[in-house]
């Protein structure tokens, strides 16, 4: 190089000094079989004359970043140690230290300076005394920070470590030791320092995932902890715009919502009595589609929102035409997730070619005081038998036959086009409901893992008292759930998973109780069926640390998560000892013996651990249970890579692929590819069918949900009826939902290549 | 050169007798007597991959426009003033090369070309529209007007294309066929890249998204204009000389260049003249390859941002993995992508 200076900090310009880059470079690499040479190499291709040292290490890190393949996986993380160092510095010159200190830890000083400044909220320094904290602060091990690879310290920063004056002033182990310390809050003070450490150290060596809200929100004042709502409309404009509001205050505070749409009335149908008055319900989706888009989540993402609406009202085929790009923009809502509600009568009358019916929720409930979407199963269909009848003998005003698989065509067409809507098998999700006495499921949530009873607040007429407008209200339920996810890839042994799963409960056990819901529906949801929901990643990196192809992994996972759900279940059971059971438990399917939907006699038959099985339900109906749902899978998209395993359950989606979000492009690879390349199975060229059946597998053991992800590879030559087939095992298969749809876009070029091969020459 | 008739009563569809240019042909499209296949592929792949630019939310992307580097702003706006050069002079050119074109499914396939260049000017107007503070859009517009740099380049390619409306010649409409060919291969990509770099770095996300779908359609195009090219060498090996095509695209090649150090200069970290020049003349390689000409740079073989291509994937590896509540989702693909809707 003949150029050979650099701009400092200080604005002073110094001699390039290729010793002290070599230093940085060698620790960034220590303990890889990575050639530090490389990366030294390609300094002259962004090196300018006079930059500073800043640029400098940015590009030296996007440099080592783009060196990162299958056969050396490990630059992504000598990228991610330089930029770890390069936030060090930020923070030493930031808390006055001497710029050469390499790690700036200390945690009872920036503990006070975050307190005082707002940053954390003040319940850390009240509930603890100082030499509690002193304890705490001696829990922190550094050394934890090195293993983060460039997407998961990249996206911390980007998105979760505490800012001031627009700078980051936390460190990654100061977040996870005030969450932790947060988390205990209100344990027993004999007990509480030694699960503070507990709790940290699981979160630390990144065991347990916390969900989004959790991870963002827990330790800054008044924020929300819950990752997702579910609310609904009834059909009058009080109700309409209250859930609105609703939908704006939760997105406010980040969470994402699920919202059923199904009571509304549709378009023709009457308002007051006069015909062909109503709009239908999807000027209303485009009010809560630009809400979302409004009400972004504190600026961080774009207010997320699913709308479901069941198969039997009569405005479906607007609604599935939601997102594509034909048609009338003005009935579109491009960032709206749809989501469809199936009862199994309609999958019958698929099978069977024969027609389905669908009505106005509005005149039904006129003509025969039926609330249609508050049926479900027997009940339900038959209603719609009978409904079937009146409409063929001309009693029905609005209504339309279809032949059924038309319909389920229309639904896999969008769905390849869009990735919409997801599908939530009603029947399904009420049967294996624990709280069926209580309620009904109408819809799921916006990752399509979690569900409880909801109902709609209802609103008496408004009146004057002086100069005051009075109105009273009967609250609704609205779904809240708290998310964590258990980090299987870092997991060897049952012991060590059962602590994992012991750990996770109580974490989001206590979270509960220190929610600030954002809507009262909630928090009266919270107390009566104090739903948590503990799910799993790094699936694919398990399977493939243990030898064992993605495709030939049933049995095993099904043991897997039958101890899951064992050690959650046990947990929530002592927990119930200690603190008592969720308030609806009398009359739930846990009180009658009932887990997941099955009884004694069939664990006695079916499970692999059943003595354990048989103490827990003579636990239970001793002691009950503290929670009335545990477990859900989420698809922990962005938390994954903090974690810097394989999302969800599911394949890896490649081995080696740039994972994008709204905060960018960066290069990944799951994180055992290099020992373990031949064993891991990419989900794009895995038969989907395969996929459904491990998640039945799992399904078997959850009380919620997963977030089913389905791939088609359209250069496989993909028919539409391996689409069909696919989705029509996943409903026998008892799966509840279906969550989104990728397709991989025919290759393009392919017709480039080919030509170029046949005509070359 | 004979501009073809509307209608040709005398004309003969026998897929035999079938040219790319001077045939005889009545212009009726029947699409199952088709001599060109790879015509018939593309118009298939063209109509699936249909997209609408405001289907990307480009919200978050205002923010982060007022947050780029004075640099980084100045070749932004640049490559939009080209990029809405280049797609209004192919909106308005392409039906005068058709005009020209006897193989009337090679005239659908240049159709569906011209309406996807006109969706490109609509996104252009689009991103401008939600990016850029309103007192600074009418420059992007008219940027050429101060620009020496951008006008010359523009005039250049204008020129060539003028040449033939005005003198309708074999050299003179071989010359177009070449620029076109350069024009869709080579012109675009350098700024293409200048946006993925941008998202690689965490910057401007939705306007690469835009992107992403606009350098789709750009490569089919590229498709079409090295078939159409094939072809007529097949039928007339004098009709190009091989020398013209080395001569443009060296002219092409520097021209990209000069602009490129001009619009995005050595300030973009990732960026500079040097892997400018690396990438340039590699992309130009490949175009000649897919001619079946050989290379004119000699160890100019490796795409210094292959990690870009990654973040791309135009060539549907599925190597992009989106989280669809934050980004789009690459493949957009129509429904008639997949076949076998009436075996269910």
């Amino acid at each position: 190089m003949q150029k050979q200076r650099i701009t400092k900090r200080s604005k002073e310009i110094a001699t390039y000094d290729p010793t002290k880059v070599q230093n940085i470079i060698n620790r960034a690499i220590a303990g890889f079989p990575l050639n530090a040479q490389e990366l030294s190499d390609s300094i002259p291709d962004f090196y300018q004359e006079a930059m500073t040292t800043s640029d400098f290490f940015k590009a030296l890190t996007m440099s080592a970043l783009n060196l990162t393949n299958v056969e050396n996986p490990d630059w992504k993380n000598a990228a991610g140690r330089l930029k770890l160092f390069a936030l060090y510095k930020d923070i030493a010159i930031n808390r006055g230290l001497n710029k050469q200190t390499p790690i700036p830890y200390n945690y009872p000083q920036f503990l006070d300076y975050a307190t005082i400044n707002g940053i954390y909220t003040p319940i850390i320094k009240e509930k603890y005394s100082a030499s509690e904290i002193t304890q705490a602060a001696s829990f922190i091990n550094p050394t934890y920070d090195l293993d983060y690879d460039y997407a998961g310290i990249n996206l911390l920063i980007k998105r979760y470590l505490c800012e001031y004056g627009d700078k980051i002033v936390e460190l990654p182990q100061e977040m996870y030791l005030t969450i932790a310390l947060l988390i205990e809050q209100d344990e027993d003070p004999a007990m509480r320092m030694q699960q503070v450490q507990d709790t940290y150290q699981k979160l630390a060596a990144r065991k347990i995932s916390l969900g989004t809200p959790l991870l963002m929100n827990l330790r800054r004042p008044n924020g929300n902890l819950s990752s997702c709502f579910i609310t609904m409309m009834d059909d009058n404009r009080d109700s309409i715009f209250y859930v609105i509001d609703q939908i704006s205050a939760i997105s406010k505070f980040g969470g994402g919502v699920g919202v059923n749409i199904s009571r509304v009335r549709c378009k023709g149908a009457r308002i007051k009595g006069i015909k062909n008055s109503s709009g239908g319900v999807i000027p209303w989706i485009r009010i809560i589609n630009d809400t979302a888009v409004a009400v972004n989540q504190q600026g961080k993402r774009k207010g997320a929102v699913t709308v479901s609406l069941d198969m039997w009202h009569l405005d479906m085929e607007d609604f599935l035409e939601l997102r594509t790009e034909n048609g009338d923009q003005r009935m579109k809502a491009y960032d709206i997730f749809p989501q469809v509600v199936i009862p199994d009568l309609f999958m019958q009358k698929v099978e069977n070619g024969e027609d389905w019916l669908m009505v106005d929720p509005h005149e039904i409930r006129c003509k025969y005081q039926v609330e249609i979407s508050d049926l479900w199963g027997d009940k339900f269909s038959e209603f719609y038998k009978h409904l079937y009848q009146e409409a063929q003998s001309g009693k029905l005003e609005l209504y339309k036959f279809y032949p059924a698989k038309e319909l389920m065509k229309k639904i896999m067409r969008s769905q390849i086009e869009t990735g919409m809507p997801y599908i939530a098998f009603k029947d399904t999700l009420n049967k294996y409901n624990p709280n069926k006495h209580d309620g009904i499921i109408v819809g799921t949530n916006l990752c399509t893992e979690s569900h409880s009873n909801i109902k709609p607040t209802v609103f008496e007429p408004k009146y004057l008292q002086e100069d005051k407008i009075v109105q009273e209200t009967h609250s609704g339920l609205v779904h809240v759930c708290n998310l964590v996810s258990i980090n299987l890839a870092n997991i060897d042994d049952d012991n060590e998973l059962e602590n994992v799963c012991q750990t996770s409960v109580r974490i989001l056990d206590n979270a509960i109780d220190f929610t600030a819901v954002p809507i009262l529906e909630g928090s009266l949801h919270n107390r009566r069926y104090r739903t948590i929901g503990i799910g799993a990643m790094g699936l694919a990196d398990k399977l493939a640390k243990n030898n064992i192809p993605y495709i030939a992994s049933a049995d095993y996972v099904d043991e897997l998560f039958e101890k899951i759900a064992l050690y959650n279940i046990r947990a929530s059971i002592e927990a119930a000892r200690k603190k008592g059971s969720f308030e609806a438990y009398e009359g739930s399917d846990w009180s009658k013996g009932i887990i997941f939907g099955r009884d004694q006699l069939w664990f006695n038959k079916n499970a692999k651990l059943r003595s354990e099985w048989n103490k827990i339900f003579s636990d239970l109906s001793q002691y009950g249970i503290r929670n009335s749902q545990l477990s859900a899978i989420a698809p922990n998209t962005s938390s994954s890579l903090i974690q810097g395993c394989t999302a969800s359950v599911l394949p890896v989606y490649s081995k080696f692929f740039v994972e994008t979000h709204g905060k960018g492009s960066i290069p990944n690879c799951p994180p055992f590819i290099r020992d373990k390349f031949w064993f891991y199975q990419e989900n794009k060229n895995i038969n989907q069918q395969i996929v459904i059946e491990v998640m039945s597998r799992i399904n078997k053991w959850i009380d919620t949900g997963i977030s089913v992800e389905l791939m088609y590879n359209l250069n496989r030559n993909i028919k539409a009826k391996d689409i069909y087939d696919t989705i029509m095992s996943a409903w026998k298969k008892d799966l509840k939902t279906l969550y989104y749809t990728r397709s991989i876009q025919k290759d393009g070029s392919s017709l480039e290549k080919s030509e170029c091969v046949s005509c070359a020459g | 050169m004979q501009r073809k008739r509307l209608f040709n009563i005398h004309g003969n569809d026998n897929v035999i007798n079938r040219r790319m240019i001077k045939g005889n042909v009545t212009n009726l499209f029947n699409l199952n007597n088709v001599k060109y296949q790879w015509a018939n592929k593309l118009y298939r792949l063209m109509m699936e991959n249909f997209w609408i630019p405001e289907k990307v939310s480009l919200f978050d992307d205002k923010r982060a426009y007022a947050e780029l580097s004075p640099h980084e702003q100045k070749a932004y706006d640049g490559i939009l003033s080209f990029l809405v050069f280049l797609d209004s002079i192919q909106t308005n050119n392409l039906p005068n090369i058709s005009d020209y074109i006897t193989a009337p499914e090679v005239n659908l396939i240049l159709a569906i070309q011209t309406y996807q260049e006109a969706v490109h000017s609509q996104s252009y107007a689009y991103i401008i529209e939600s990016i850029i503070p309103v007192e600074k859009r009418g420059e992007i517009y008219e940027k050429w007007r101060e620009d020496k740099v951008l006008l010359e380049r523009n005039k250049y390619i204008a020129e060539i294309y003028q040449n033939f409306i005005d003198e309708r010649n074999d050299v003179n409409f071989a010359r177009v066929l070449i620029a076109n060919y350069l024009l869709e291969g080579v012109y675009f990509y350098n700024g293409f890249n200048f946006f993925y770099n941008l998202a690689a770095r965490s910057l401007m996300i939705g306007t690469a998204d835009e992107i992403k779908y606009i350098n789709r359609d750009e490569l089919s195009h590229c498709v079409i204009f090295a078939n159409i090219i094939k072809e007529i060498r097949n039928e007339d090996s004098t009709f190009f000389r091989e020398e013209e095509i080395y001569e443009m695209t060296n002219k092409a090649v520097e021209q990209e260049i000069a602009w490129s150090n001009h619009i995005i200069g050595s300030q973009i970290i990732g960026i500079t003249p040097q892997t400018i020049e690396q990438y340039t003349k590699y992309i130009a390689n490949k175009r000649l390859r897919d001619l079946g000409l050989q290379p004119l740079y000699e160890g100019f073989d490796e795409n210094p941002y292959k990690h870009l291509d990654k973040v791309a994937d135009t060539n549907g590896e599925g190597n992009v993995k989106g989280n669809f509540f934050e980004a789009n989702v690459s493949s957009y693909n129509q429904s008639t992508a997949v076949d076998g809707w009436d075996e269910i």
